[in-house]
């Protein structure tokens, strides 16, 4: 079984999850749910997880030259052309 | 040693070499792979500032919502009907182009303008980073009126921060231009997460109306705050930010470097995707910085901003806006400056040009002129695009001869120096706003460009004839 390839598909679920965090915590701010402070720990966070999990998503060949491979069969990810 | 004018061009001919092909059907790329490239190419460090400047110029909510609207609108069409037409039909880069138009010579001296400009544009971004490190070690931000270094600490900052971005260009410029793909969805949201967490700070709202009733009346409120009027900053009414938003990528559309990109294009009509870049960099990212302004009393610093919005996210969005967008820049200028010093590698050039552009961050100047100096980068460079346009469309139908210079194995095109020199000229002496001069400019450039070709041919095939006049009669 390639990891490789099911870590880049859990990590670009991980990434979205993310940047629904991003946009739903202000959103829950400005609707006065939650408050100035609980949001900017929550966004923290949701920046956080974005940076450890988002370049595998977007640049696998950035950790190497198996991680490009993977890349190239994963869920999220574009497929190369067909020739 | 002196360089010479053929040493110069040779060498930007082997810089550029890789590209010197128009791009082949198979290499043609998907309409989504020019959306994602936009997207994350127009976020940057300084829609920071750009969208705070609106508010300090007193823009009035409705010039704001609807005069961003028709100038992005416009620049949207300006890349679909001016560059990439273009560059569909010759699927070369403005460089190999303007090489045909202009001569070497003249795309020389056009590389090197544009890398000045560049290293100005790459230490403003640089600055911006600098006003998110400096909160951490309690570094005043600039005031809107400086225009030299104000302290030491500002000073060793912006010199650090420089000196940071200048190592990682020379260390991995690929990586860190891969790296920074990462950045552009998470950036756009922190702009929009910090406008609307900052909101309730502005003022009590139950409604849709009560929140329109705050953008009006203290976020974009059709007055220059005092502060700001006390340091020299003008009204800017609703056709400044028409003309703003129009000709702040116009080195892009209307200049033409987006060639480079459109000959991927399958037709012009990709330049619509444009539309993925603009709406979140130019929109809504402005209308957000000016949110956040407001909400820390009008004072401009990104950084400032950024952390009272959004915390160290926030703080990191500023950092990393500064610094990806500062990266390629600098990376364009040093491949512009390659040039002019033969034999010199990469990372020594790429060294020069990050000294310079390190020195540029340093003078509040710069950042704090930001709006002017989009308008004059754009002005500078806006006859070359008018004289390209001209020979690409208009010469055919006028029956002037097209890509003479290249025919005839000459260094410069005189007409096309004339247009740019006297367009400038007229430029500088025009009686209106900044922002409104390149348009009539434009046009002015183009009369100018078919009227001195007009005279340089016809004047060219007179002296030949004569010639021959001459020759025969000497025969006889």
């Amino acid at each position: 079984m390639n990891w490789r390839k099911n870590w880049i598909d859990v990590c670009a679920m991980l990434a979205m999850v993310s940047l629904i965090g991003c946009i739903v915590f202000p959103v829950l701010c400005f609707g006065h749910y939650i408050d100035k402070a609980a949001y900017i720990t929550w966004l923290d966070w949701a920046t956080l997880l974005w940076f450890l999990t988002a370049p595998f998503w977007f640049t696998p060949g950035l950790f190497g030259k198996k991680f490009e491979e993977a890349g190239k069969l994963a869920m999220f990810r574009p497929k190369p052309k067909q020739s | 040693m002196a360089i010479s004018w053929k040493e110069i061009t040779a060498q930007l001919d082997a810089l550029y070499e890789f590209d010197r092909e128009p791009v082949a059907e198979d290499k043609l790329q998907k309409g989504w792979e020019f959306a994602a490239l936009f997207t994350g190419e127009h976020v940057a460090g300084t829609e920071f500032v750009i969208g705070a400047f609106f508010v300090l110029h007193g823009v009035s909510f409705r010039d704001v919502i609807v005069g961003l609207l028709l100038g992005n609108l416009m620049a949207v069409l300006s890349w679909t009907f001016i560059c990439a037409p273009i560059a569909v039909q010759t699927r070369l880069t403005l460089y190999w182009y303007l090489r045909k138009i202009g001569g070497p010579g003249l795309t020389a001296i056009y590389n090197i303008a544009n890398a000045l400009l560049y290293c100005i544009l790459a230490g403003a971004m640089i600055a911006v980073s600098a006003t998110a490190i400096g909160l951490a070690f309690h570094v005043p931000t600039p005031e809107l009126s400086d225009k030299l270094p104000t302290s030491i600490g500002w000073v060793i900052i912006t010199l650090v921060t420089g000196g940071v971005v200048t190592t990682v260009a020379i260390l991995g410029f690929e990586k860190l231009a891969k790296f920074s793909s990462v950045c552009g969805p998470w950036m756009i949201l922190i702009f929009i997460a910090g406008a609307l967490a900052v909101f309730p700070d502005l003022g009590e709202y139950h409604s849709f109306s009560d929140v329109l009733n705050i953008a009006r009346t203290k976020i974009w409120t059709g007055v220059v705050p005092a502060e700001a009027a006390a340091k020299g900053l003008g009204k800017l009414g609703f056709w400044h930010i028409v003309f703003f938003a129009w000709f702040c990528n116009l080195a892009m559309h209307v200049d033409l470097s987006d060639m480079a990109i459109f000959r991927y294009a399958k037709n012009k009509w990709y330049g619509l995707y444009t539309l993925f870049g603009v709406l979140p960099g130019h929109y809504v990212a402005w209308l957000a910085s000016g949110v956040m302004v407001a909400a820390i009393g009008l004072q401009m610093s990104p950084g400032s901003m950024a952390v009272n919005a959004a915390g160290l996210a926030g703080a990191l969005a500023v950092l990393l806006a500064g610094w990806t967008t500062a990266n390629p820049t600098m990376y364009r200028a040093g491949l512009a400056f390659q040039s002019i010093t033969p034999n010199w590698p990469r990372w020594a050039v790429t060294l020069v040009a990050g000294i310079a552009t390190t020195i540029f961050s340093c003078f509040p100047f710069f950042f704090m002129r930001l709006l002017d100096f989009v308008a004059i980068y754009g002005l500078i460079l806006m006859p070359i695009g008018a004289v390209v346009f001209c020979e690409h469309w208009f010469f055919p139908k006028l029956g002037l001869e097209q890509y003479r210079v290249e025919k005839q194995g000459k260094l410069f095109s005189w007409p096309a120096m004339l247009t740019w020199a006297v367009t400038l000229a007229a430029c500088w002496f025009m009686p209106f706003h900044l922002f409104f001069r390149w348009l009539p400019g434009y046009f002015l450039a183009m009369v100018l460009y078919i009227v001195l070709s007009f005279a340089w041919q016809k004047f060219a095939f007179e002296t030949q004839a004569d010639a021959r006049t001459e020759a025969a009669g000497a025969v006889k």
